[in-house]
């Protein structure tokens, strides 16, 4: 009996240090993320810990990566600015996101919550509601109606039947002006509008004069920073020259139709395959054939997702893959969206990329 | 055959025929020592192995999976060794206590979409470096047999005579988990951890059903596991049913079928 107890003790104590062996490394990795993080929201903010006593702080939410990023450099170096980032850098686009409450605290006591909106933050749609007093902005109310390119109906998770757009980089042809609610609904329209740079740079205007209007006393600096880093896109839009160049390509992540419009690059075909398994043969062999038919030579293959399906789709095909990065992961880094996409140019324009892609 | 001028077809076909017989030999020595659990807690810490990579940093994911399973496989038989009534439970605690380990650090970032394909499976994009791979597991599998057969299969008669003839019970059995944790989690990636179960057992058991002796229960394990594999990836190419699924169903049906004959 003695014996007995005393092996479950010990079983139990094995099982306890795989426990903490575990628990510390997941401790090990948050803490370095908040440590990154909070220094530089130390940076860009100067809050002391007197000042966030007494409500002086603007407190600042973004929603996802690509958000946290244009505002950040906004509000880098304004005194009072408190800065955080809802989803983890790592989360990607947030089709798939899951609500942690984590989430919803981050919310508590903010002033002004940016967001890409267009349905790319569905999921907070509630949880909204119960927060009346808070400001919240959409990305894409900076944009015109013609700005946006419109999703056909059926892409939305059809795997088998890719949509053929004629000329994809062209959308404003494409746009049917009658499905298109205009209260504010942007429902069919694509949200990825970060990556197009012209329209990056409308809705940073606009970031920058809501932060203006809610916190006057800065609204110098925030004019500083926003011509700096509005010069710097420019120079990204200048640097590189676009022509016809007759290349087509088969886009495998819907985000990829903002970035292809100025590029000269014609969209043959799309599917919206990356992120799903389970596939039936069946449903490959078709992505296949659509992918031959439709005759393009390039297949667009978003750098987050582990890239299977389009190595696959190379491979029988014989199309050449790039993978692009759709600027939604990766470190905080202030121009991480300037590097990335001159990458995604580098790539598109046909030269090396010269930076290191990984992560 | 229209369907091999792909080639993703012909890879998921190669990798079908290497799997399906490993897991029709495995299987019948599972179902002989009445296994079923131990192997389905041991699938299911896969997903504890990817989290332990992930959290600890290791890029190659199955490094740690490989690792994690083996020491799981190892824990599991210990516990099973320590011979009470309730290792049964234990093991089930010990494999959700992983999975939901698991789960919960994958699910931190709000981004478990990833790891959707661990679940159900990816045979059909497994590529040429892969199914080398698993023909190494393959050949180690077989050589394990030839060798090993005998004394486990003895084990798995009588423990207690196998050990006063001088087998080392304890060594042999620890061995068989270890090579089946590697082909366990070597296999996952392809079948999934929600089927991969299925295919360890059904096939033997199916078998079972209708062999005479030793020999025969094996060639019908591994004739039914290889044919519901082929089978299952025929279908898939005709229909939308994916093939990790279509594979088991035809498996389950076998087994059926087997029941009625018995």
């Amino acid at each position: 009996m003695n014996q007995n107890r005393y092996q479950k003790i010990c079983q139990f104590a094995v099982w306890l240090l795989l426990m903490a062996i575990i628990v510390s490394g997941c401790g090990q990795k948050t803490q370095s993320l908040r440590g990154q993080n909070g220094q530089k929201q130390g940076d860009q903010a100067g809050v002391s810990s007197e000042d966030s006593n007494e409500k002086t702080t603007l407190q600042v939410v973004t929603s996802f990566y690509p958000m946290y990023i244009m505002v950040w450099n906004l509000v880098d170096g304004v005194e009072g600015v408190e800065l955080s980032n809802m989803a983890k850098p790592s989360t990607g686009c947030l089709h798939d996101y899951q609500l942690r409450p984590k989430d919803v605290v981050c919310l508590d006591g903010a002033d002004l919550f940016f967001i890409n909106g267009a349905g790319m933050e569905n999921f907070l749609d509630d949880i909204l509601e119960a927060y009346d007093d808070l400001k919240v902005c959409q990305a894409v109310d900076a944009l015109d109606e013609e700005d946006f390119i419109v999703e056909s109906e059926e892409h939305e998770h059809d795997h088998e039947d890719m949509d053929h757009e004629e000329s994809g980089h062209d959308a404003h042809e494409d746009m049917d002006h009658e499905d298109v609610d205009h209260d504010h609904d942007h429902g069919d329209h694509n949200p990825h509008t970060w990556l197009d740079p012209a329209l990056y740079r409308k809705e940073l205007a606009y970031f920058k004069d809501i932060l203006q209007e809610t916190d006057p006393a800065h609204a110098e600096e925030y004019q500083k920073n926003y011509q700096e880093y509005d010069a710097k896109i420019q120079a990204l839009q200048e640097e590189f020259h676009w022509h016809e160049s007759g290349k087509s390509a088969l886009i495998l992540h819907e985000s990829f139709p903002y970035l292809l419009r100025t590029s000269g690059i014609t969209i043959a075909g799309a599917a919206e395959v990356e992120k799903d398994s389970g596939f039936s043969a069946h449903e490959i062999v078709h992505l296949v054939e659509d992918a031959r038919e439709c005759g393009a030579q390039y297949i667009l293959s978003d750098s987050q997702y582990s890239g299977r399906i389009s190595d696959l789709l190379s491979e029988e095909t014989g199309m050449e893959v790039w993978k692009l990065d759709s600027c939604v992961s990766g470190a905080y880094e202030k121009d991480a969206y300037i590097k990335n996409m001159r990458r995604n140019y580098q790539i598109m324009s046909g030269g090396e990329a010269d930076e290191d892609t990984s992560k | 055959m229209q369907m091999f001028s792909y080639h993703f077809m012909v890879h998921a076909f190669m990798a079908i025929l290497l799997i399906t017989p490993l897991f029709g030999l495995l299987g019948t020595m599972i179902v002989n020592n009445k296994m079923a659990f131990f192997s389905d807690a041991l699938g299911h810490s896969a997903i504890t192995g990817i989290a332990l990579g992930v959290v600890l940093g290791i890029s190659n994911t199955m490094v740690s999976m490989v690792l994690f399973g083996m020491i799981f496989a190892l824990l599991l038989n210990w516990i099973k060794y320590r011979g009470k009534a309730g290792a049964e439970t234990i093991i089930s605690v010990f494999a959700s206590c992983g999975l939901a380990l698991g789960l919960a650090v994958l699910s931190m970032g709000g981004d478990f979409a990833k790891y959707n394909s661990l679940l159900i499976g990816d045979i059909l994009s497994i590529t040429h470096k892969e199914i080398n791979g698993l023909a190494v597991a393959f050949v180690l599998t077989l050589l394990f047999w030839i060798f090993c057969f005998n004394p486990l299969h003895f084990i798995s008669i009588n423990p207690s005579l196998a050990s006063s003839k001088g087998i080392r019970v304890k060594l042999y059995d620890n061995i068989f988990v270890m090579l089946l944790a590697v082909i366990v989690m070597l296999s996952i990636r392809w079948v999934g951890l929600l089927i991969i179960n299925a295919l360890l057992i059904l096939p033997a058991a199916a078998a079972r059903n209708v062999a005479r002796n030793m020999r025969s229960y094996h060639a019908f394990s591994i004739i039914i596991s290889v044919f519901c594999g082929v089978l299952g990836l025929i279908i898939s190419y005709y229909t939308d049913i994916a093939t990790g699924p279509m594979i088991v169903l035809l498996a389950s049906g076998i087994f059926f079928l087997t029941l009625f004959k018995r």
